[in-house]
């Protein structure tokens, strides 16, 4: 799918990237709910990841991961519908381009249950070469 | 008190130097653990569950966890701990980890779409969420000498 600076589509990838490894389980390579703990702003930040070469991937991994003084080790993945299914927002958020946000979080258990969710339907991607 | 309570040891934490364990990222902890637990609880009665927390907390320290999530982890050591200690014997024991905001955080994992998590922070409170499939239970409460027997119910409903 080719990327729209305007708007987000149902169908998109779209990628929480791991800048360490408590973010998913080596075990059956699924992704812990802590992935998307909330930022300081209430949200959570996440890339669009169509069409995008290895490299270019990375890239943007690296970058996200860099205010942690981290590298990206792993892309947790998922389409943008599974977001909204779980009745949040995503949000174009950029610069940086291809950013992205998820809102609309609710409070205690509720939270925790769709970070759970969220994790759930993820795919783990990890970092090779 | 319940029965499995009162088997539980009773620890203390008056005695903690936070500000110590706030500003030095290694010493500083170990300085809270061995003040607030070695003159309290005997070599028998050190739970596993206890150095399993701590250690977590210590490679978060570590792995460059922001001043001020330190600051609130190291807090919520003391209701964790508090909560791990009350641990039901029937209970297993949880995967343990640290949060990016200082949150700890216990898990029950079966697979996907099974499992139970609970979040402590610094203040003592505790949410947990535990899914089964499309069903699900959760509250939020503050720690205590007990567990909410909810919690309980519903770690036995989603891991077994």
């Amino acid at each position: 799918m080719s990327y729209n600076p305007e708007a987000i589509a149902d169908a998109e990838q779209i990628s929480r990237f791991a800048c360490e490894r408590s973010y998913y389980r080596s075990s059956d390579m699924s992704a812990k709910e802590k992935a998307f703990a909330l930022d300081r702003g209430g949200e959570v930040s996440v890339f669009r990841i169509d069409d995008l070469a290895h490299h270019e991937l990375w890239t943007i991994g690296d970058e996200a991961c860099r205010a942690r003084g981290k590298l990206a080790i792993a892309s947790l993945e998922f389409t943008a519908v599974r977001v909204r299914k779980l009745g949040l927002a995503l949000v174009v958020d950029e610069p940086p381009v291809r950013h992205a946000a998820i809102r609309q979080w609710p409070s205690e258990d509720q939270r925790l249950k769709l970070q759970q969710r969220l994790a759930d339907v993820c795919t783990v991607r990890l970092r090779v070469g | 008190m319940s029965a499995i309570a009162a088997r539980r040891p009773r620890i203390g934490f008056t005695s903690m130097k936070r500000e110590n364990a706030m500003t030095d990222r290694g010493g500083g902890l170990m300085a809270l653990i061995s003040e607030a637990f070695l003159p309290t609880l005997t070599f028998h009665s050190y739970p596993q569950s206890l150095d399993a927390l701590f250690e977590r907390a210590r490679l978060a320290g570590e792995e460059g966890l922001e001043p001020d999530a330190l600051a609130a982890m190291n807090l919520a050591l003391e209701p964790a701990a508090t909560f791990l200690l009350n641990r039901p014997d029937d209970i297993a024991a949880p995967e343990i980890d640290v949060w990016p905001d200082g949150q700890i955080a216990f898990e029950w994992y079966v697979e996907r779409g099974r499992k139970v998590a609970v979040l402590i922070n610094a203040a003592g409170r505790l949410v947990y969420s535990a899914i089964r499939g499309a069903e699900h239970d959760g509250a939020t409460v503050y720690v205590s000498g007990q567990w909410p027997v909810s919690l309980v119910m519903a770690i036995n409903r989603t891991i077994r």
